[in-house]
């Protein structure tokens, strides 16, 4: 019995030198890994400062939204001279102490919030640390000169889209798959609908949820649009960050040719057969983060919401060779049209509404 | 409503069936012949991911589906012998540990993946076999007689291991461990060893449901891809009383509600996505109460077995 218990107390102690190692060691790495300012902590102004934090939920291996916010959040830095702090791949999980602790970075003048699951998060850090912090979606938590707002008109994007896809469809029935229950899916999709109707009011339009929060689920997102595929689908407009995987795989496997419409980001390195990508509705937030630090700099940060549209530039349909000219142009003169206030693109902010968009 | 019911429509929602079973028929075997012999495997979604992870980089590296699927099976097997170390070996609680093998095998992948592949993320190319004569029969020949052949060796291995609990002198040891491990100390055959040896093959057939999602459900890996497989696994394997054949009948109800989500959403119905999301684990928690009553445990199962200990 002496023996058992000796051999226990020998592997308890093994795992716990081998936890203590393995904290050790990535402890080490994180300090290494750290390229942003140094460690000691000081206090910032938010009127002069020498570097910007960003604090992303994923990578920007998503090829979508964590990919064009650090894009956006480096560009804008290096064109006026700023170090840029990255954390990325936070998760959801105690976000006030991730943004408070970015905040409190050395020489950190403003913390790009880039998740709408950091906002509840967002105005604590800033009450804790006073450095202004830009996070997205809802307008109604902007606090002048706190707490910055980027909202986004992705329905505009998805309406030049929605013309891409209808002027690209042989079978006239085109596809969206969409991961989550998300405020912008809601309104890229409602954009593409719309869009697509005005070209051919009477194409179909299949709409599929991968769940209500599977952005990362990739063998749902296959399975969905080769359903999609199978009912005669032949452009697939893909909402997903993960799921996107799962959606390109189903694409590649399809025995009949399908095209492939993208968001947020460019997937042109992911799709083997570049006759498959389409494009996709761009969200390029160079300018917006460029505004933002310039309006804390001058310290007029977040007296208005900052916004991504076609008129500034932040949303954007790529141009790719799967593209014929006629479908370039197309979607050049609805741009045009959108921006002018010739074309209304309806606005559906719930699935209600993206519904009821669908059934007229 | 019509278009769900031509030939390819149908087809594409049988082929949406099976991928959506197979992953947790592979993973819910192992687990059965785990618990048959008394250890409760939690760790069996990181297992999962291991396995998953390294078929993927196998395949990628040798474009060989059955080598990927190989090395998912002995990673899943390498990854468990963690928990047979610990615990069947040191008596180390089997939940805890369990519980550290899923956090392990996740994370793990995850930063491998991150590192390696997150850029590119490559895709498996997508094969198939066409089964001379039965891949031309309507509807089933473009989704059951068209499936690679590791699916038909799947199901083999599958009726292997039912042949191994049943009518095996070694099944007999496993049963006994699980049930009476004392009987099966006092009768000569070492409960250690018993026991290990199905903890691996439990984590080998947990590792080819991981292979089996990465390479053929979806041709890629994502991490954490399993999204609760590996726990949807340990409730098949409660179900179904340690008999294959029920754990694969329970396997094709769940993955006929994955399949359903899509069909539902396509017909003229609007279905809530939660509903969506939520319907095969609805269908799963609606089994477990209908059957609450023939739900079996064996015995001894999670207890750690000292030899001599009263």
């Amino acid at each position: 019995m002496l023996t058992l218990k000796s051999r226990r107390t020998d592997a308890r102690l093994a795992v716990v030198a081998g936890f203590s190692s393995l904290m050790l060691v990535l402890a080490a790495c994180s300090s290494s890994g750290n390229s942003g300012p140094s460690a000691s902590p000081s206090p910032s102004s938010s009127s002069s400062f020498t570097a910007v934090s960003i604090v992303t939920p994923a990578t920007e291996a998503d090829h979508g939204w964590n990919q064009m916010g650090l894009k956006g959040a480096k560009e804008a830095t290096t064109a006026l001279g700023l170090q840029l702090d990255t954390l990325t791949n936070v998760g959801y999980d105690n976000t006030q102490t991730i943004l408070t602790q970015a905040a409190k970075k050395p020489g950190v003048g403003l913390v790009i919030a880039h998740a709408s699951g950091f906002t509840q998060a967002a105005d604590k850090a800033n009450a804790a640390t006073n450095v202004p912090i830009l996070t997205v979606d809802f307008p109604n938590q902007q606090l002048p000169g706190k707490v910055g707002v980027l909202t986004f008109s992705a329905q505009q994007g998805g309406y030049l889209a929605g013309i891409a896809a209808a002027m690209n469809t042989k079978s006239n029935k085109i596809g969206i798959a969409i991961s989550a229950d998300d405020l912008n899916w809601f309104t890229m999709s409602g954009g593409f609908v719309a869009g697509a109707r005005s070209v051919n009011p009477k194409i179909q339009i299949d709409v599929a949820y991968v769940g209500a929060a599977a952005y990362d689920d990739s063998a749902g997102g296959k399975k969905v649009v080769q359903q999609l595929i199978a009912k005669g689908d032949d452009v697939i407009f893909g909402m997903g960050d993960g799921a996107t995987i799962g959606y390109i795989a189903a694409i590649e496997a399809a025995t009949t040719p399908v095209k492939y419409i993208a968001d947020i980001g460019d997937v042109s390195d992911l799709i083997k057969n570049p006759s498959q990508y389409l494009t996709s509705v761009l969200w390029v937030f160079t300018g917006a983060d460029t505004q933002a630090i310039k309006d804390v700099q001058a310290g007029t940060f977040a007296n208005k919401p900052y916004n991504l549209d076609l008129a500034n530039g932040g949303i954007a349909l790529q141009t790719t060779p799967a593209m014929n000219s006629a479908t370039t142009t197309a979607t050049n003169t609805a741009k045009a049209g959108i921006i002018a206030g010739t074309i209304s693109v309806p606005l559906t902010t719930s699935k209600s509404q993206l519904n009821a968009l669908l059934a007229k | 409503m019509s278009q769900l019911l031509t030939h390819t429509f149908i087809t594409a929602f049988i082929v949406a069936w099976l991928a959506g079973a197979m992953p947790l028929m592979l993973a819910a075997v192992g687990e059965t012949i785990g618990e048959q012999s008394g250890v409760l495997n939690l760790g069996i979604e990181g297992t999962m991911l291991v396995g998953g992870y390294f078929s993927y980089v196998a395949a990628l590296h040798t474009h060989s589906l059955w080598l990927g699927m190989l090395a998912g099976g002995i990673m899943g097997a390498l990854l468990t012998s963690v928990l047979v170390i610990l615990s069947v070996w040191f008596g180390l609680n089997q939940i805890v540990i369990g519980i550290a093998v899923t956090l392990l095998g996740g994370g793990t992948t995850a930063v491998l993946f991150y590192s390696n592949y997150s850029q590119s993320t490559p895709r498996v190319p997508p094969a198939t076999w066409n089964i001379p004569g039965l891949s031309d029969i309507p509807i089933l020949g473009k989704s059951v007689f068209n499936q690679h052949g590791i699916f038909w060796v799947s199901i083999l291995l599958m009726v292997v291991v039912s042949w191994l609990l049943t009518r095996t002198n070694w099944g007999l040891s496993v049963k006994a461990a699980g049930q009476k491990p004392l009987s099966l100390d006092a009768a000569g055959g070492s409960v250690m060893r018993t026991r290990s040896e199905a903890e691996l093959l439990a984590g080998f057939f947990g590792g080819l449901g991981g292979a089996y999602l990465a390479l053929i459900a979806t041709s890629a890996f994502t991490p954490f891809m399993t999204a609760g497989l590996g726990y949807i696994a340990i409730i098949v394997t409660m179900l179904s009383r340690g008999k294959i054949y029920l754990v694969a009948i329970v396997a094709l109800i769940y993955g006929l509600s994955v399949a359903s989500g899509t069909v539902l959403q396509l017909t003229a119905l609007n279905v809530p996505t939660d509903l969506i999301s939520m319907l095969p684990y609805l269908v799963v928690m609606a089994m477990l109460l209908v059957f609450a009553r023939s739900v079996y445990i064996p015995p001894a199962l999670a207890a750690p077995y000292t030899r001599g200990a009263r």
